[in-house]
């Protein structure tokens, strides 16, 4: 079946169900695909930025089913299903498990998919054991970005991976939304948390986290930090990138020093 | 409003001036008591919190010095360069620096070189040089001489140049266009304490410079063959200003990128208020330029806590409509 995807959470859900899509957009920058994808040897056609999908070239290669959302490309439904039957889960992110079930049904894979969500869910109960014996430390998740910070709240897909293993998350990232946007080191405090995992979005383009880390403002901060890898704790949403999540969730809590 | 002769305005604006930075800080909801600033200028700090000391000297202080360095800076620039060309048009982004400096900044993001502050000033300063340079090139080469009105011309025309190059390289990259977007814009939230040594030394010894030249200038605008009977040369004189609006503009534009309303309007206030005598004219832009500037971000900044609008734009906004009532009020009277 010649599947083509259209944002990188489909690509992750595709890979994990073992379909190998044809052709996929990539985030950001044009060709560049997130690193923690299994894509060696695999010759996948660039559609283009996840915003624009090159729909001439879509139209060229004349898929049998296409998946994509409602959130990122609602508006270009009618024309994609003139194209090829066409699966649109209505959010991505904090919804990836009811994404992997729908696509799991368009893509004949619904057994797969049960035996993805079992594994993870297994996977989180060992790392719940150990973090309760830690004494349940809260966990800041901080995403920089070049021209703000965000800290992730329970709806956005890395808030829900930890809702969903029952990790606890500071008081300051505890209400409802997707994400609180800083921009001044004065907030620096909302960062805090037992552990804080620092994400940072192509630091080589400098990130706010580096001008911050040069103030004193940054020593603020007392929880244990711990950089984590963007691809997968923020670019990725899917199965796959929760995989890696959970290996990495694993040896932080495992280091983790019992209070 | 009643005349005031052109020593008494100066001295207004001066006041005004060393008025501004107490009163910002004072002022709004997250404005400092005096006691408290007070007791800090006597070396005591117990009598502020540990985050307000923070604040005031990482975050407020570097952005009120840094405000008043580049409005001096950019108004002044716009004095010179509309009193070199003789044209009100003219304002410093003409002579292509701006896209100059942002397609410095673009190759540092291409480039494998880390996007440090340090960087980006010396990628900024190099491209807003390197653009003037080019711009006086093709001048000399294409018309064989340099005057004023073809540098303004050819400026905006390598302007477009630069422009097209700096678009393609930020839409095929969204990385690019998020580290420069606030730079584009024109703002001052990215200042850091760092920079604000290398800002004064270059603006200060420009303003210097400037004032030095005001005297050349009037020879250059007496008519160039009055000037030559007096023993200048013209395109000495021109380079030299010119050479003094580069370092003005490209250092101010390599830390708060282009902030269009000082540099074209300023001057046209410092006329109508202060005098059209030359040296007036000019510390009158820069007094104005180092007041206004402060003020739109500090007033943006209370509109907007999250501090997400460019001062450029309030300057826009609010001084269009005004600058246009000015000079409306100026003909009628005639």
């Amino acid at each position: 079946m010649r599947v083509v995807v259209l944002d990188t959470g489909e690509l992750d859900i595709a890979l994990a169900l073992g379909v190998t899509p044809i052709a996929a957009t990539t985030p950001y920058q044009v060709g560049n695909f997130p690193d923690y994808l299994p894509l060696e040897g695999i010759e996948l056609i660039s559609l283009g930025v996840v915003q624009e999908p090159d729909l001439e070239r879509l139209m060229t290669l004349k898929p049998d089913l296409i998946l994509g959302s409602r959130l990122r490309h609602g508006r270009l439904y009618p024309l994609l299903s003139s194209i090829a039957p066409t699966v649109f889960t209505d959010k991505v992110g904090a919804t990836w498990a009811d994404n992997v079930r729908l696509f799991a049904k368009a893509l004949n894979r619904e057994n797969t998919a049960e035996a993805l969500l079992n594994k993870i869910d297994h996977h989180c109960q060992q790392i719940l054991a150990e973090y309760e014996i830690k004494g349940r430390p809260e966990l800041s998740i901080v995403r920089s970005l070049q021209t703000h910070i965000r800290l992730y709240l329970p709806d956005s897909f890395i808030g829900s991976v930890m809702a969903r293993c029952g990790l606890q998350r500071p008081s300051s990232q505890s209400g409802p939304g997707f994400a609180r946007r800083l921009r001044s080191p004065e907030q620096i405090d909302l960062l805090d948390g037992d552990i804080v995992l620092l994400s940072e979005y192509s630091p080589k383009q400098g990130s706010l986290a580096r001008r911050w880390q040069r103030t004193p403002f940054w020593s603020r901060l007392e929880g244990h930090l711990y950089k984590i890898d963007d691809s997968y704790w923020m670019l990725g949403i899917g199965p796959l990138a929760v995989e890696h999540i959970l290996d990495d969730l694993e040896q932080i809590i495992h280091d983790y020093p019992i209070n | 409003m009643t005349i005031l002769s052109t020593e008494r305005s100066l001295f207004f604006l001066l006041i005004a001036l060393l008025t501004l930075p107490p009163a910002i800080l004072l002022a709004g909801e997250h404005g400092y008591s005096a006691m408290s600033l007070l007791s800090l200028l006597r070396g005591d700090t117990t009598s502020i919190s540990d985050m307000d000391y923070l604040v005031l000297t990482e975050l407020r202080l570097p952005r009120l010095f840094a405000g008043l360095l580049v409005g001096a800076a950019l108004g002044c620039a716009g004095c010179l360069l509309q009193r070199m060309t003789a044209n009100p048009l003219a304002s410093p982004g003409l002579l292509g620096l701006n896209q100059g400096a942002a397609l410095g900044l673009v190759c540092l993001i291409i480039s494998p070189l880390p996007f440090l502050p340090l960087y980006a000033f010396i990628a900024a300063l190099s491209g807003a040089f390197l653009a003037m340079v080019l711009v006086f090139g093709v001048v000399r080469i294409t018309t064989g001489a340099i005057a004023a009105e073809n540098l303004l011309l050819f400026g905006a025309l390598l302007s477009t140049l630069f422009g097209a190059l700096t678009t393609v390289a930020l839409i095929l990259d969204q990385h690019a266009l998020d580290a420069i977007r606030f730079w584009l814009a024109g703002s001052l939230s990215l200042i850091e304490r760092s920079q604000i040594g290398p800002l004064a030394a270059l603006v200060l010894t420009g303003l210097i410079l400037a004032v030095f030249s005001t005297r050349s200038l009037q020879l250059l605008e007496s008519g160039h063959d009055t000037a030559r009977g007096l023993g200048a040369n013209p395109r000495t004189i021109l380079i030299m200003v010119s050479a003094i609006i580069l370092i003005l503009t490209a250092t101010s534009v390599a830390v708060s990128g282009p902030i269009l309303f000082i540099g074209l309007i300023v001057p046209h206030l410092a006329r109508l208020w202060i005098g059209e005598r030359i040296l007036d004219q000019l510390l009158g832009s820069t007094l104005l330029g180092a007041l206004l500037l402060p003020l739109a971000d500090f007033a943006v900044f209370l509109l907007d806590s999250d501090d997400r609008i460019p001062p450029g734009v309030a300057l826009a906004i609010l001084g269009v409509p005004w600058f246009m009532w000015l000079v409306k009020r100026r003909y009628r009277n005639q």
